[in-house]
């Protein structure tokens, strides 16, 4: 009776703790996940103030829509090339700051900058920077080529702009990690292989690169869904235009949600976009597993 | 330990003390919150004032600034709402937004606010916008307090220094634009960025071609067509207009980089603030330009809503039927323009010679180019869709075929 009563204390106390984690887990988590996988199968407008079962209507239309599938693509786009220049460039960068050299310490804080920006901050201020007018990018551009470039209205100079600014404002968060990898790693195998006489190139790819190589995953892993979520610098930079060349699909949803209040295709754009992210992780988590147990 | 414990129970009294306080505070202010354009502000702030506002009602006002831009206002607004709270109890709104909230059932019909009487004041054309932009299922959402159409501003300088006319029809505005624009300065410009600029200047062009926007039907593909033929084939309106509001482009019009646009008449007191700039000799308005089937020019309005999660609605519709009765209107709109509407009673008030925006309303309604802007019962989303397809021919994405077949398509998903 005594060790059942225990046992039973034990078991209150536990749910008593955990009991509200898994509350607030389940109603900011599942709850919002299931409620919009069940709007998806709706004709739910807050607009025309209808609530219709429509089957998977939602999801074909979206289908059909032409720029919805370009949408779609540029999205894929521009998280693969932002999160492969984010992850190449942020391994130069912590490289570079893993080196030794007056200053370190201060370089290694001023790399931080573009990263504590507000990303809106960041979106406007590229804009006006980039303004086909009175841009300061567009001038210099314009005293070293006699060229007048138009970034943000030409449609290719536009997602390159963004896919830049994106880089730009990332990397550092993503080579301050990776320094943290490597520094982890002990100074005598790089001796070691130094004696030898590999050169800096070998070291890098044979002993740097694998043993940074779970770190690069987790990251990747990391960065793909926050880019999927990226919808700020869009809104800062090119609010998705011109057209619709820079828009991705987590812009899509803000403005089919938020902004023409139809919910129903909001939400089959959103289940779309959970099983795009759905497919990403199971993909790195494979990655992930693969490359931990190499190393 | 006790330290540390009795440490822990004074901060938690402390915490406890300022979430009470803070929570009266909020509670305490029993302001009347009224959210307006950035650029209304202080005109609306003066003329609660000079009416005398808060002594003749007992009613103290917080005027302050609503974001500008349509889909970052409605963004605020709609979590807002749907949390069952409101940043403003009395709203100036735009067209765009009074339809997407008035659809979603977020605002208090002001129909009990005035008898027929009242609107004996509004002139026909008025009262047909009233019905249109602001009526729904019967009820007044929202209660128009100007009545702003778009004019055709252009240098009256430059145009006599050239021995020019001004162009009557879509032809005449290539030939005088062939000979106006030069290195420094374009023939013609408009705000055609995404964002509700774009979708104006195409929406006013299709009309003159005898169409609606939101068809995707011939008309508009011939405004479509014009637009990128200047912009293009003749060269005398700036590409970089296609990521500019109206703002940028009244600054390149004073700044003499255009010599001719089209635009909402909070350019006339736009224009007499730049004082080192501006005379009477140097900006004319015209009528606009004919296209295929027209010259007409549409109106839009702003207007006082209540949102209905406000809970200061009495003290609302007051504050409402203060500013748009018939005593207070022409008082209104002779301090500024921002309020001035053809009302009966503003129009018998106002000096219509002195005020050049009077002046050219009355031109502009005496002619017979004034006309409603082209509707949707949603608005937002088939705006956006015209936006995003236009700028994607405009700058040379997609063809005029794609433009119509896709618009088309979008616009049937829309409406099922």
């Amino acid at each position: 009776m005594f060790t059942n009563y225990s046992k039973l204390k034990k078991y209150l106390i536990f749910a008593i703790l955990v009991g509200p984690a898994v509350l607030l887990r389940f109603s900011t988590s599942l709850y919002p996940i299931f409620r919009t996988i069940y709007l998806s199968f709706f004709d739910h407008n807050l607009m025309e103030q209808v609530h219709r079962y429509i089957g998977l209507n939602n999801y074909t239309s979206l289908l059909n829509d032409q720029t919805i599938i370009d949408v779609i693509g540029f999205t894929l786009a521009f998280i693969t090339i932002s999160v492969i220049m984010q992850l190449v460039l942020g391994m130069v960068v912590a490289n570079l700051l893993n080196t030794k050299f007056i200053g370190r310490k201060i370089v290694r804080t001023l790399n931080l900058l573009p990263w504590v920006i507000p990303v809106i901050v960041s979106g406007y201020v590229f804009r006006w920077m980039l303004n086909a007018d009175y841009g300061l990018i567009t001038d210099w551009v314009f005293r070293l080529s006699g060229k007048e470039v138009q970034f943000l209205i030409d449609s290719f100079l536009a997602r390159g702009s963004l896919i830049l600014l994106n880089v730009w404002r990332n990397t550092p968060f993503m080579a301050i990690v990776l320094l943290a990898g490597l520094q982890s790693i002990p100074e005598e195998l790089y001796e070691a292989a130094k004696i030898d006489g590999a050169n800096w190139f070998q070291r890098f790819l044979n002993i740097t690169l694998p043993a940074s190589s779970s770190t690069i995953v987790t990251l990747g892993l990391f960065n793909i869904i926050w880019q999927i979520a990226n919808i700020d610098i869009i809104l800062g930079l090119t609010q998705g235009g011109p057209g619709s060349s820079t828009t991705v699909i987590a812009y899509r949803i803000y403005q089919l949600g938020m902004q023409w209040f139809n919910w129903g295709r909001a939400s089959a754009l959103s289940v779309y976009l959970l099983l795009i992210v759905a497919v990403i992780s199971s993909i790195a988590l494979y990655l992930y597993r693969k490359f931990e147990f190499t190393s | 330990m006790f330290k540390r414990k009795g440490k822990f129970l004074v901060t938690l009294v402390v915490l406890a003390i300022l979430l009470v306080s803070v929570n009266l505070v909020t509670f305490a202010a029993d302001e009347l919150v009224v959210g307006v354009g950035g650029w209304a502000v202080e005109p609306t702030k003066r003329a609660l004032e000079e009416l005398n506002f808060t002594e003749k009602t007992g009613i103290e006002v917080t005027v302050t600034t609503r974001p500008g831009s349509p889909p970052e206002f409605i963004s605020q607004m709609t979590s807002s709402i749907l949390g069952g709270q409101t940043p403003y109890d009395v709203i100036d709104l735009e067209d765009d937004a009074a339809i997407n909230f008035s659809r979603s059932g977020w605002l208090v019909d002001l129909d009990p606010i005035y008898d027929e009487e009242f609107w004996d004041d509004w002139t026909p054309g008025m009262l047909e916008m009233v019905d249109t932009w602001n009526r729904y299922e019967g009820e007044l959402f929202r209660i128009p307090h100007n009545y702003e159409t778009q004019y055709f501003f252009y240098r009256k300088d430059i145009l006599e220094e050239k021995g020019l006319e001004v162009p009557q029809s879509w032809e005449e505005m290539i030939e005088v634009g062939k000979e106006l624009t030069t290195d420094e300065m374009y023939a013609f410009s408009d705000g055609l960025a995404k964002g509700g600029y774009l979708g104006v200047y195409v929406s006013y062009l299709t009309q003159q071609a005898g169409g609606n926007p939101f068809d995707f039907g011939p008309e508009l593909r011939e405004a479509l067509k014009f637009i990128h033929d200047m912009i293009y084939e003749y060269e005398i309106f700036p590409s970089s207009a296609l990521n500019k509001d109206f703002d940028q482009v009244n600054n390149d019009f004073v700044n003499d980089r255009v010599a001719m646009m089209r635009m909402w008449p909070y350019f006339f007191d736009y224009q007499e603030a730049q004082e080192d700039w501006y005379s009477d000799d140097k900006v004319g308005v015209a009528l606009p330009p004919k296209g295929p089937e027209s010259r007409s020019t549409f109106v839009a309005s702003w207007g006082w809503a209540i949102p209905n999660t406000s809970d200061k609605i009495d003290a609302a519709k007051t504050f409402i039927e203060f500013m748009t009765s018939v005593e207070n209107a022409p008082k209104l709109a002779e301090m500024n323009t921002w309020f001035l509407s053809p009302r009966h009673s503003i129009m018998e008030e106002i000096n219509v010679e002195e005020s050049r925006l009077a002046s050219n309303l009355k031109k502009y309604s005496d002619a017979g180019v004034i006309s409603s802007r082209p509707f949707h019962p949603n608005f937002r989303q088939a705006s956006s869709i015209v936006e995003e397809l236009s700028s994607a021919y405009l700058t040379n994405q997609i063809s005029l075929d794609e433009v119509i077949e896709r618009g088309q398509q979008q616009m049937q998903a829309l409406e099922e």
